[in-house]
């Protein structure tokens, strides 16, 4: 997101790499950097997680809170995304200039998880049409790096699957109101189903019918357009928008498309993998910002 | 409520539209003889009208009308930018799209909402990859649509709408951008799907014992003649195998190239018009 000046011999010198195969980094088309993942580390939220994806850094916190259902939902609970992005990551998000990417960001998360089988709600009903909990998935870009999309997301199933919300139980009725009580016992806590959480997959459109996932920052600046793709552990596909200046071929979306599948459930099969061998760890030190 | 216009009477704050307290009805989408509740098989698509000039004040204007969606657009500029936006060398493109209240069944408060915000992000975004930015240094060029009822596929209308008001006010563009949707439910795709369509796919959603897996929607905006078909636009939500998100990809192509050849007729037949007005202008000032 910083200003990177690429002269045109720079830009040719990315291009042609990727056109014969090789990128600057030495990565193949399909390949994503480094990636570090790291689960509860912020204890005053019911959830969170932090991605480092290369240089990106992402922080997603998840805090429950109650509310009523929406009419027409009686018995589901909701998620809501909010994204900030901190003036630190960029100069430019100071003030109001990080909204345009927020909102981008926050609407592409909506989407993503607007489907219903992606995470079942109804586990979040507490008393059908009155209570229901709302989780609040608040998304921090602390480092910008290229590639927000594919980290934030990854950074949101981690920080969903890493969630603990207290047990709360109805214990009686006072004059037509309820009362609660919410388990002080720090074990007695409900998780929630991540199994078929999606991710988000981009592809960045760097020349002719060619795409590339996991851009660097000046890869990015090789190639305005790119297609976001989301895509679940069972390979279907929940939400797709293209971003940016620019226009694809229908071909080179159909490839796109394709290969998000095959790569998507790679992905989320070592995801998971990673995150139960983190929750097996006994005594697990908290490294957080070290 | 995030922000409350003061300024206006809202009404009961906690009011409800009646028809969410109805259970939903459960109809098919297909009825006993493979048609649609409107009379249309799964490929076929709803009646289109286009029209070009119906706001005098504006640079160029449209007005699209796809089954029961009505939308207008207005297309003001190239002109100088607002004062303390940024300068830039390449143009700049404001898209607003406004929900009129009475657009839906349920009534849509007057200020903007969230859907009206990010569909004229994603017509921005699509107009920008359409006009040829370098053509107009400096400058500024607005696009407003007001969707006067919402019928279904209203992406895909707005972005008919303004790829025609854009050609009406002489932008130049790569190539003329339309919209197209397709519905995928049960296992077939359904093109140019209406409101009953999208909103019996939302509502069968919430139902829990709802086991059917794959459902979506797709909508895709493109420039059928430029470079052998460029896609400018595509928005897909839902839950699809990618196999069938291309066939769904591949059958709005099509709906867009039939529509492309309706919006250059309606363009040709409005040039028609003006140079038959011209012409008798000329020979009323002989005689």
């Amino acid at each position: 997101m910083v200003d990177i000046n690429l002269s045109d011999a720079e830009k040719c010198y990315i291009i042609d790499g990727v056109k014969l195969g090789i990128r600057v980094d030495g990565r193949d088309r399909l390949d994503y950097r480094h990636l570090e993942i790291e689960t509860g580390l912020v204890s005053t939220a019911n959830g969170s997680a932090r991605v480092r994806l290369d240089r990106t850094d992402v922080l997603i916190t998840v805090k429950m809170e109650m509310d009523r259902p929406s009419p027409d939902q009686p018995n589901q609970g909701r998620l809501r995304f909010f994204v900030n992005c901190s003036a630190n990551a960029a100069p430019e998000f100071e003030g109001r200039g990080g909204e345009d990417l927020a909102t981008t960001l926050s609407a592409m998360m909506d989407r993503l998880y607007s489907s219903p089988y992606t995470l079942d709600r109804s586990c979040l009903c507490v008393v059908p049409g009155k209570h229901v909990k709302v989780l609040y998935v608040d998304i921090e870009i602390l480092d910008c790096a290229g590639n927000l999309f594919d980290a934030v997301s990854i950074g949101v199933k981690a920080a969903l699957w890493a969630t603990h919300l207290p047990r709360i139980y109805v214990t009686g009725e006072d004059g037509g109101e309820l009362e609660f009580e919410v388990s002080d016992n720090p074990h007695d806590t409900e998780r929630i189903n991540v199994s078929n959480a999606p991710i988000l997959i981009t592809h960045l459109r760097i020349t002719e019918n060619l795409t590339i996932v996991d851009p660097t920052p000046e890869e990015e600046e090789c190639g305005p357009v790119q297609v976001v793709v989301g895509v679940t552990p069972s390979g279907l596909i929940t939400a797709l928008q293209q971003l940016g200046q620019g226009t694809f071929t229908t071909q080179t979306l159909s490839a796109a498309i394709k290969l998000t599948r095959e790569l998507g459930m790679k992905i989320h099969t070592h995801l998971t993998a990673k995150l139960r061998q983190e929750e097996s760890m006994e005594n697990r030190e908290i490294r957080g910002f070290l | 409520m995030g922000s409350r216009d003061s300024r206006r009477i809202l009404g009961p704050e906690k009011s409800v539209a009646y028809s969410l307290l109805q259970p939903p009805c459960q109809r098919s989408f297909l009825n006993s003889t493979n048609t649609r509740t409107d009379g249309r098989s799964p490929a076929d698509t709803r009646k289109h009208f286009l029209s070009v000039g119906l706001i005098s004040e504006a640079k160029g204007s449209s007005y699209v009308e796809a089954g029961n969606t009505k939308v207008c657009c207005g297309v003001y500029g190239p002109r100088d930018v607002q004062r303390g936006s940024d300068f830039k060398m390449s143009c700049q493109v404001v898209c607003q799209v406004k929900m009129s209240p009475f657009s839906c069944p349920v009534r849509l408060p007057p200020m903007s909402g969230d859907r009206d915000r990010e569909m004229s992000r994603q017509l921005k975004n699509a107009l920008e990859s359409v006009i040829i930015l370098d053509k107009f240094p400096k400058s500024e060029i607005d696009v407003y649509i007001t969707v006067v009822e919402d019928g279904g596929g209203l992406l895909a209308a707005c972005v008919t709408a303004a790829g025609l008001a854009l050609a009406h006010a002489n932008i130049d563009m790569y190539d003329i951008v339309v919209g197209a949707s397709v519905l995928y439910h049960d296992k077939i795709m359904y093109v140019d799907p209406s409101r009953q369509e999208e909103e019996f796919e939302a509502k069968a959603l919430r139902d829990p014992n709802n086991k059917n897996e794959e459902w979506g929607q797709l909508t895709v905006g493109m420039m059928p003649k430029y470079a052998s078909g460029q896609v400018a636009l595509m928005i897909q939500s839902g839950q699809m195998e990618a196999n069938n998100l291309v066939e769904g990809l591949e059958l709005a192509t099509d709906l867009c190239t039939k529509l492309y050849n309706l919006v250059k007729k309606t363009l040709l037949e409005h040039v028609e018009i003006i140079l038959k007005e011209e012409k008798e202008a000329i020979e009323g000032a002989d005689t």
